[in-house]
């Protein structure tokens, strides 16, 4: 419960801001950007500075010398911005393939599928996470996340997904179901390595 | 001060390097391709049009101009002129830093001007490359029709987008003091100034109006308001000059002509920027981008200033 409010105290300006985005992208006229850009803003603004944050400021000792170890407190830490960040992320695909059916089928659908979003969020966070563990350093953290982030979900998009996908033909919209689970399946698959990937990191700085 | 700079900076500067040698190589090797197309289809006559017959090169040519060029000066905002003071307020190393041979506002001037100097750089670069390859397209289609839509695609606004960039990211950081704040709140505000710029530049200056007869369809709109111009607003009137709706019953059936002036409607006006205006609204953009540079520039260097009178 503690760490439960410490995490809140430290997150708050982040996760307010990721609250706004959520919110303001359901104005007029900014139709998608928060689909878009959730994902992102969580890997490099959530994410990426979680560990060398504590580093940097030294805090790590403090925060690692009291009764948790290092890959709990890492736990302790990553879950409850990851079961927040998934929320918002289901909201916003949800909300998002409502009003984008509302409109019509020209609309690009194909990254509002629900399970999707939160797939790209999940990614998102452990990659941050786990080059905030590798790096130790925020400003280069956030950089490397941003830029890896941004070249694995446009590869993915690009190599995965068929070029046309059909949304208007029912009879095809089960391939299009297929190609929405291959897509999350990657990025959850790529979120657990990474994620275990920043904890053994985490873990073996117990010992220097 | 040269090597310090660059101790701090080179993980920011080289990566960014890199990416801005990357978007300029792709916007250069397009350009020569799109032109290659453009002569093969004058002699040959490509059945399916230039543009299709440029394919996937055209997309990846809009994504690099509408993806790659704007993240420039985001970057620079986020990463090189957001941290600059806020870490060093965080981290308390301006005691350090600035304790030594120099003073902090001259701390300042000197890493932002070597900062400056390496963002005209790249800047300059990647605009007079997008320049280059919006001129290609625009003689691959064989009109200036879209000419507003490169307005920004040449090296002095590129370079005083970034600028800005740097200024937003120096300023916030000066005002705000944390890091990760900062950075967050520059790219907000980076993102919504450039966003309006690009949304009301147009309205900036008194749109002219041009009346054409009315007509079904949109044929005849380029002989009213001539080529190369930004339209506005597009409606309709009737013969006393009140702004009427298009009546929806000439959609149906058989396109008539006439069948607008017999439903009252005599005229179709385009509220527009004309072609020749396209230079004044450069320098309007570099104005603007080039005083919020120098403000906020202002700003920061009289934070730091009053912060270490402070103490």
């Amino acid at each position: 419960m503690n760490l439960l409010w410490l995490t809140w105290r430290q997150h708050r300006m982040a996760l307010i801001a990721g609250g706004l985005l959520v919110v303001l992208s359901q104005l007029k006229g900014w139709m998608l950007t928060g689909e878009l850009v959730l994902a992102g803003f969580v890997a490099v603004f959530w994410g990426a500075p979680l560990v060398a944050r504590e580093f940097e400021q030294r805090t790590h000792v403090f925060a690692w010398s009291q009764d948790v170890s290092p890959g709990r407190w890492l736990f302790l830490r990553t879950a409850p911005l990851l079961v927040v960040a998934a929320v918002l992320a289901g909201v916003l695909g949800i909300v998002g393939s409502a009003r984008s059916e509302a409109r019509g089928p020209s609309m690009p659908l194909f990254e509002l599928w629900p399970p999707l979003q939160v797939a790209y969020v999940l990614f998102g966070l452990a990659l941050g996470v786990m080059f905030s563990a590798l790096t130790r350093r925020t400003v280069p953290s956030m950089g490397l996340t941003l830029a890896v982030f941004a070249l694995v979900r446009t590869g993915v998009a690009l190599l995965v997904r068929p070029h046309s996908i059909p949304f208007v033909d029912y009879r095809l919209a089960a391939s299009a179901l297929a190609f929405h689970v291959i897509e999350s399946a990657i990025f959850v698959v790529l979120a657990a390595g990474l994620f275990v990937l920043a904890w053994r990191l985490v873990r073996r700085q117990e010992t220097l | 001060m040269i090597w310090l700079t660059w101790r701090q900076h080179r993980l920011a500067i080289i990566a960014t390097t890199v990416g801005v040698a990357a978007l300029v190589l792709v916007l250069l090797v397009s350009s020569g391709r799109i032109d290659e197309v453009t002569a093969a289809c004058s002699q040959h006559d490509c059945w399916m049009g230039t543009a299709l017959a440029l394919g996937h090169l055209l997309e990846l040519v809009n994504t690099a101009l509408n993806m790659g060029l704007p993240a420039l000066g985001a970057i620079v905002a986020v990463f090189w002129g957001a941290p600059l003071l806020s870490r060093e307020y965080e981290s308390r190393t301006q005691v350090f830093s600035w304790s030594q041979d120099y003073t902090p506002v001259r701390w300042l001037v000197t890493k932002v001007a070597l900062l400056a100097a390496v963002v005209v750089v790249l800047a300059a670069l990647s605009g007079f490359a997008a320049q280059q390859v919006f001129g290609a397209l625009q003689r691959s289609t064989g009109d200036p029709v879209e000419a507003y839509q490169g307005i920004d695609l040449q090296p002095g606004i590129q370079v005083a987008y970034a600028l800005f960039g740097l200024a937003l990211g120096v300023a916030v950081g000066a005002v705000v003091r944390r890091l990760v704040p900062a950075m967050a709140i520059t790219l907000v505000l980076f993102g919504l100034v450039r966003f309006t710029t690009f949304l009301s530049y147009a309205h900036w200056l008194p749109s002219l109006r041009a009346l054409g007869p009315a007509t079904v369809g949109d044929g005849n709109a380029m002989s009213v308001y001539g080529e190369g111009s930004a339209v506005l607003t597009k409606g309709y009137l009737d013969a006393a000059g009140n702004q009427v709706e298009f009546p929806m019953d000439c959609y149906r059936g058989q396109i008539d002509d006439t069948c607008p002036l017999r439903h009252g409607v005599a005229h179709v006006f385009y509220d527009y920027q004309p072609f020749d205006r396209l230079p004044i609204f450069q320098l309007l953009l570099l104005g603007v981008y080039l005083v919020l540079t120098v403000g906020l520039f202002a700003l920061a260097w009289y934070r730091l200033r009053r912060s270490v009178q402070v103490g």
